[in-house]
């Protein structure tokens, strides 16, 4: 398959979708810019031959996390200044608290629960894009779940 | 609210100025994608990813400006200073006539204290036997003619290429031979120059040679193999650095142990530094990119100062080992540069036993560890019961027996808890206890959940007003028939 020629194209495409799923785990407009750029930057320098379009978009939303994960990695070594993303967004009042809540879950949960949830991939296909086991994919997602019920209905509701 | 979160989550869009900026650097990676043939037919791909970090070009330059000092003052980590002062020795031993073997364009080698530093090898020293053997390799290695196609090339001290060093002074100067795994050696003669009190070393020529590098390292390891120096998986040390000299962090689907668990992590330790990782292999098509991989079964990571490094292990061994350097400045943490990647490939099964071995001896916490899970004065313990999905607190609420659980969960508890690691499994989560304590001006939660199995998961967070943050994480066990009996005894409700 043809990867998107041009990158207006790309950016166009996939952008929206690998900035939410960026700032949602990272919880910074600048982080997430840059790991959306890193991703892209990937993609037109190192992306191998796609099968088809979901192939394509579980590559790019595999290197986006990762490159999450390792950001959170170092961030958890070093102070970050945090911010209030979701200000910054026309995100109602109402829809805020939810992804607030989710915001606070630990971002093995919470990357778990965006792709579920969200970009609403099956569980098998949430293993091959993270890298962790089928059980553990749904170990993550029980517990996020229940987590992310206790903290909205406990600050939310 | 499964629907509300996905609503809410599809609002949230890229701005449009950020999506220009992101459209214009990858324009601008595009146009420096020029795909470029030399002379010789040798095709090589110059990449422009690095053109968009300022500071990755700028630890490039210091890097080449640099890399003669490093060379000179010292060696990173993971790499070796073979050094001895021979010369004296030497000379005075008539084993070798050097005259009649000299192929060096660099001069004799028996004549002058050399360093030989190998950057990725793990040698603790030689004899003057073997220094006096390296100075013959080296006088009589075929260097070659003077390379004239270096084309500007320069010897980086991080290149993934870098393989190892020679250096040594003269009267009038310095000099520097860096050789890449690729054959590429760089000679650079500095001399002295300047007044008395205003000394400088300039650089005064630059040669460049291209040599079989395999027979290169074939001569180096035959004669430095032959010393009788430990070498690095004797001394237990693995290929990756010494796993017992920084804190690192293992993780699979459903196990981390990291240095809260003390005894385990210990092992695990040990077991890593003697792990048997083989020798380097090729990297995998299609596998390359440790970002790109996506079966690991344990991801190990570590940093030294701001250097982060991890080992991806995939379910069927393959190894990949990366790290990068990041800035000093975390809030520009974004400008990393990559500094090593290799692969190995390993019987994964072996390892996963023997991590599975490390982590279940049992045995209980250290006083140590007590203390911290301890620390700080309790504000309040609470016992949840989250089976089958529920979270129904079940503290007894008589003041006698919510004083005993309190008092139970805050000490009895934390002494049963063993550092052995049992595997999460959702279906045996039982009970959740909830400890908040203040430590001085901070609020710490801790929670515990705890599985049927025995298996203990600890979350801790500091509470804030802004919310709350987590702190660490820590994986523990505990007897359940004898944790279980506690609670009734207690008041608390132990039906399911």
């Amino acid at each position: 398959m043809q990867k998107c020629g041009c990158a207006r194209e790309a950016v166009e495409k996939y952008g929206d979708m690998l900035y939410r799923i960026s700032l949602l785990i990272l919880k910074n407009t600048a982080d997430a810019e840059d790991a959306v750029q890193e991703t892209f930057i990937k993609y037109f320098t190192k992306a191998p031959e796609f099968t088809d379009a979901d192939h394509e978009k579980a590559w790019l939303i595999t290197v986006a996390t990762n490159r999450c994960r390792d950001m959170l990695r170092y961030r958890s070594r070093h102070e970050t200044e945090s911010e209030e993303v979701l200000n910054t967004y026309a995100v109602e009042k109402s829809d805020s608290g939810i992804l607030e809540a989710l915001m606070e879950l630990s971002d093995k949960y919470r990357i778990i629960m965006i792709l579920f949830y969200v970009e609403q991939y099956k569980i098998d296909e949430i293993a091959d894009i993270t890298g962790v086991s089928v059980s553990a994919v749904k170990m993550r997602l029980s517990r996020g779940r229940k987590l992310l019920e206790e903290k909205y209905r406990k600050e939310y509701m | 609210m499964d629907k509300k979160l996905r609503k809410a989550a599809e609002k949230i869009t890229m701005p449009e100025d950020m999506k220009e900026r992101i459209i214009k650097a990858c324009e601008n990676i595009d146009k420096t994608n020029i795909e470029r043939t030399d002379n010789d037919g040798y095709t090589e791909v110059v990449s422009g990813t690095e053109r968009i970090s300022r500071k990755n070009n700028i630890i490039r330059v210091v890097s080449a400006i640099a890399a003669c000092s490093v060379l000179a003052a010292g060696i990173g980590t993971t790499g070796v200073l073979l050094h001895k002062n021979h010369r004296s020795q030497l000379a005075e031993s008539d084993v070798v006539d050097s005259n009649e073997q000299l192929s060096s364009p660099f001069g004799d080698f028996t004549k002058v204290d050399f360093n030989l530093y190998l950057f990725d090898e793990n040698y603790d020293g030689f004899s003057d036997e073997t220094y006096a053997k390296l100075a013959d390799f080296f006088n009589s290695f075929d260097w070659g003619e003077e390379y004239e196609n270096a084309e500007g090339r320069e010897f980086q001290q991080d290149s993934l290429t870098r393989y190892g060093a020679i250096n040594w002074d003269d009267d009038k100067g310095k000099n520097s031979i860096t050789i890449e795994t690729d054959g590429f050696i760089s000679y650079k003669r500095y001399i002295l120059s300047g007044e008395t009190e205003n000394l400088s070393m300039d650089l005064a020529f630059t040669k460049y040679y291209m040599i079989d590098f395999e027979a290169f390292d074939k001569g180096i390891k035959e004669i430095i193999g032959n010393d009788g120096s430990e070498s690095a998986a004797e001394a237990g040390i693995s290929p990756f650095g010494d796993f017992t000299a920084f804190d690192f962090e293992l993780q699979n689907g459903t196990v981390m142990i990291n240095k809260n668990n003390g005894r385990s992590y210990e092992l695990v330790a040990d077991m890593l530094n003697r792990w048997d990782w083989g020798e380097e292999t090729e990297a995998q098509p299609g596998r390359e990119d440790p970002f790109a991989v996506t079966d690991s079964e344990y991801e190990i990571s570590w940093e030294i100062d701001h250097d982060v490094y991890w080992l991806k292990i995939a379910e069927d061994g393959y190894v990949i080992y990366s790290g990068d350097r990041y800035d000093e400045d975390y809030l520009n943490y974004l400008n990393s540069e990559e500094i090593c990647r290799k692969y190995y490939n390993i019987e994964v099964n072996s390892f996963d036993e023997g991590i599975y071995e490390c982590i279940s001896e049992a045995e209980y916490i250290t006083q140590e560890e007590i203390d911290y899970l301890t620390s700080g004065e309790l504000i309040s313990a609470e016992l949840y019961d989250i089976s089958e999905g529920k979270n129904e607190n079940i503290t007894p609420t008589s003041e006698g027996d919510k004083q005993y659980v309190e008092e139970f969960l805050s000490g009895m508890f934390i002494d049963m808890l063993k550092d052995n690691i049992i595997p999460e499994s959702q279906e045996d989560l039982r009970y959740s206890a909830v400890l908040m304590y203040k430590d001085n001006d901070k609020t710490i939660r801790r929670t515990y959940y705890v599985h049927e199995n025995g298996c203990v998961v600890l979350y801790e967070y500091e509470v804030t007003p802004a919310g709350e943050e987590p702190i660490t994480t820590a994986s523990y066990s505990v007897d359940f028939n004898e944790f279980e009996p506690f609670l009734g005894k207690f008041g608390v409700n132990i039906e399911k």
